[in-house]
């Protein structure tokens, strides 16, 4: 009896739940339909203004006086504050509100854990509690966002001549078009990225120069000079490591047989390996060279399952030949001054970047490089159209000398001094105890810094490394040689369910065919590429041929 | 009394020592790591000892004001939280476990109803949200006050207790509050020691809901300030979208002291509780 009831209860409950859902949904529904109404109508309004008289909205800085308009405005908080400021308190939040209380706006800002953003701005915005200025680096989210109407279209605050001056210059068309859909709308506002170097070939010089040897120009003369080193290394070590592709994304552009075609490079260069893999045909190339060094013992051989950290041992103990890694990974003070810690551990080392080789096939040089676009920011539709405008005048605003330029350099005399033209810093301690901590997360319509030129960034940059400046100059030069083949944002709508189940096949197969017996490496190549297709991803590429017109 | 040699103790004690060694290992080498210079940590080379013993991790961590306010934050929903869910859950099963409560079927299977389905993160937001709680403290403790499984195991406890001693204290005319307090809770030590701790490790743990539900760097809890401090910086070279220049360097050591930092403090309640613990565990699960 009791059971009865309690199974009848559980019953009910669940009906009423899934009532409850069903009525949800279909109430819904209407309404986004409705908002995208508004949003289409009020932009031929725009767009018919703006051929006569001023534009609805005054969005560049200094050309409309705001009655006291307040704009929360979201920041990523990596709990570095130091003592006696909070993250949301301190000397730059305070120069933010002096330099916006002229024009009217106070910006409140709302902190959100770095690491975390994804998850807390999904809550955020699907509990309508989002700030009116909302970030982030997924700009499939901000898309989606905006087309389930969540989102203001900002193209009427933006697109018209007189609006958002400062910013058009500084960010650029190229940039700002990266944040529109194919319709044209602009979803959000893409920050400008200062470099798109992305990696560099970094080998042990000193042991060239003992070996007699010249700087490798090729797949072979690479495998040459490792297998010296490791057989026959010229200090005498046994159980050298020789080579670690941490990310082969430079060292796939040798081997790329589709590196020539601009939009097949879109196709496959959405930043995620596994598509390269199935729809460059020069992959086959690319890991049977990792499968020929790893035989000859001469590629790390558990390269595959090293840490980060343990990878950087590897360097910084003298007893690695040759990687790829981040442009700037020798000297960078990021990732552990290594050069600087291994001329510690071994007095005559010397491990620096050369350049890009050749493609095998065509003969000419491909680099990777990042996309032009930084975090992308939008404004949620709980801003009124007051606010939103607001909010554009305060990015216009960063993208000005006063605004961006002292957020992330700080004040001349106090913390730079301009030499060459480069801002240049005074001391970098008191930088970063000052103002490094927050220049990041605070400017954001630049990632790396506010730089009008790839040469200041470069200048600039090299300055931040005493000791090392020629080092990072050549670095960044070396990344961005020949054709630079930049990522895609783009992410096809069947990726994010296909994508899981394709990184498990690529991380299983990768490993075996390096590892495998250079007979082998055929079948576990073709093995790979059924595997994926039995996935599904031939879905991402159609879609992604599609979109990109191939 | 001494007791022989015999060679299976010897195997047993070798066996049981390198599991021992296998459990502490990790720990030995976190602490290691925490107290180790740069250059060590960076070439890899700490095991059990520290090389060129320093602290500055720690000072670096323990220097920020945020952290002691955020350890302020994780003491506070420790604290409050153990003892309102231990408050209402002992209420709730108490209620629940005697026989003549009217209509006691149905209110364990609300409660049991929400082990199984929850409201989801976003109505469970809103909820929170619009009673007023969003962006202060209770937010972390008043909507999960009673987890159903610290609930079921509790009264599956008091069950236990044999009905006569109830029976004999409400003959001598002892009210139903008297009976809870004066006889089973002293009877109940174990499980609410028990169950005492596993709210206050969840509390301590506090981190997803505290990245929901607060806002102000003030209230912050430990764990949820330790963790973007740890992975603030580690961006830089994951992916395509990555940052590029960042703000400052963390390093090994930094990481390592602050997993230390985040685990002793609960860790040292362990012992103190750790024979209720044993006993409580293994009530609830076995009648008898």
């Amino acid at each position: 009896m009791k059971k009865k009831v309690l199974a009848s209860l559980t019953a009910m409950l669940l009906a009423t739940s899934m009532l409850f859902g069903c009525g949800k949904e279909a109430a819904e529904t209407p309404a986004s339909a409705s908002k995208s109404e508004t949003v289409a109508s009020s932009e031929e309004k725009s767009g018919g203004e703006t051929q006569t008289t001023a534009s609805k909205y005054q969005t560049t800085y200094g050309s409309k006086q705001f009655d006291n308009v307040t704009i929360k405005v979201e920041l990523f908080d990596r709990s570095n504050a130091p003592d006696g400021s909070t993250i949301t308190d301190n000397k730059w939040t305070k120069y933010v509100n002096e330099q916006m209380n002229k024009v009217g706006i106070t910006v409140e800002f709302i902190p959100v854990p770095r690491w975390d953003e994804v998850t807390k701005m999904q809550a955020m915005v699907a509990s309508q509690t989002a700030p009116d200025l909302t970030l982030t680096y997924t700009y499939a989210y901000a898309e989606d966002y905006f087309n389930q109407g969540g989102t203001w279209d900002l193209s009427e605050f933006i697109d018209g001549d007189d609006q958002a001056l400062n910013m058009k210059e500084y960010i650029g068309n190229d940039v700002l078009n990266i944040g529109r859909n194919l319709n044209g709308n602009l979803y959000g506002i893409v920050a400008k990225r200062a470099t798109t170097a992305k990696s560099n070939f970094f080998i042990r010089k000193d042991w060239l120069d003992k070996l007699g040897l010249q700087i490798p120009t090729n797949p072979d003369e690479l495998y040459t000079a490792l297998d010296k080193m490791v057989h026959e290394n010229p200090n005498g070590m046994n159980g050298v490591a020789g080579a670690i592709i941490w990310n082969g994304w430079n060292l796939k552009q040798v081997f790329s047989k589709i590196a020539g075609d601009p939009v097949a490079v879109q196709v496959c260069g959405g930043g995620e390996d596994v598509i390269q893999d199935y729809y460059d045909p020069g992959m086959y190339d690319y890991y049977k060279y990792l499968n020929k060094l790893y035989n000859a013992g001469i590629l790390h051989q558990e390269y595959y399952s090293l840490a980060e950290d343990d990878f950087k041992s590897q360097i910084v103990t003298g007893n690695l030949g040759f990687c790829e890694y981040s442009v700037n990974g020798n000297v960078d003070v990021l990732r552990g001054s290594l050069l600087k810690t291994l001329k510690e551990n071994v007095p005559d080392a010397d491990f620096v970047s050369i350049p890009q080789f050749a493609n095998v096939n065509d003969g000419k040089v491909y680099t990777a490089g990042y996309g032009a676009g930084g975090l992308i920011a939008f404004c949620p539709k709980t801003a009124s159209e007051e606010v939103v405008e607001a909010c554009m005048t305060y990015l216009d605003w960063m993208c000005t000398d006063q605004g961006g330029f002292v957020l992330y350099h700080g004040f001349e005399g106090e913390h730079y001094n301009m030499i060459d033209g480069v801002p240049t810093v005074i001391d970098a301690e008191y930088n970063a105890q000052d103002k490094d901590w927050i220049r990041t997360d605070i400017f954001l319509v630049g990632n790396q810094g506010y730089f009008a030129t790839v040469d200041d960034f470069n200048k600039c940059t090299s300055k931040e490394a005493p000791g090392f400046e020629d080092y990072v100059i050549q670095n960044y030069e070396y990344s961005l040689q020949g054709t630079v083949n930049h990522d895609t944002a783009y992410t096809s709508p069947s990726t994010p369910d296909l994508i899981t189940d394709l990184n498990i096949a690529k991380d299983d197969y990768q490993v075996k065919m390096i590892t495998c017996k250079p007979g082998e490496f055929d079948d576990m190549y073709n093995e790979y590429m059924a595997e994926l297709k039995d996935v599904g991803i031939d879905t991402i590429i159609s879609e992604r041929e599609e979109y990109y017109g191939k | 009394m001494r007791k022989k040699f015999s060679w299976g103790r010897l195997i047993n004690g070798l066996l049981l020592g390198i599991l021992a060694f296998a459990c502490l290992y990790p720990f030995l080498n976190v602490l290691a790591y925490s107290v180790s210079g740069y250059n060590a940590v960076l070439s890899g080379r700490v095991t059990f000892f520290p090389i060129d013993f320093n602290v500055d991790a720690y000072k670096q961590i323990l220097g920020k004001t945020q952290i002691w306010m955020a350890m302020r934050s994780t003491v506070i929903v420790t604290l409050a939280g153990t003892a309102l869910s231990l408050f209402l859950t002992i209420l709730a099963a108490f209620a629940l476990s005697r026989k003549d409560l009217p209509g006691k079927s149905f209110f364990t299977a609300v409660i049991l109803f929400t082990m199984y389905f929850s409201g989801g993160m976003i109505p469970t937001f809103l909820v929170v949200k619009n009673v007023g709680l969003f962006d202060s403290l209770p937010a972390l403790f008043v909507p999960q006050a009673i987890n159903v499984f610290n609930f079921i195991v509790m009264r599956t406890f008091f069950k236990n207790i044999p009905e006569s001693l109830e029976e004999a204290a409400r003959i001598d005319g002892a009210s139903y509050m008297k009976v809870l307090i004066k006889m089973i809770l002293p009877l109940s030590v174990p499980i609410i020691a028990t169950i005492g701790l596993f709210y206050a490790v969840g509390y301590w743990n506090t981190y997803f809901d505290a990245l929901l539900y607060i806002q102000k760097p003030e209230l912050y809890t430990l764990q949820l300030r330790l963790r973007s401090l740890l992975f603030g910086e580690e961006l830089n070279n994951s992916n395509a979208n990555a940052e590029g220049i960042g703000t400052q360097v963390m390093t090994q050591s930094l990481k390592m002291a602050t997993v230390a930092i985040s685990t002793i403090p609960i860790l040292v309640i362990y012992p103190w509780l750790q024979k209720y613990f044993v006993k409580g565990v293994m009530i609830g699960s076995v009648k008898g």
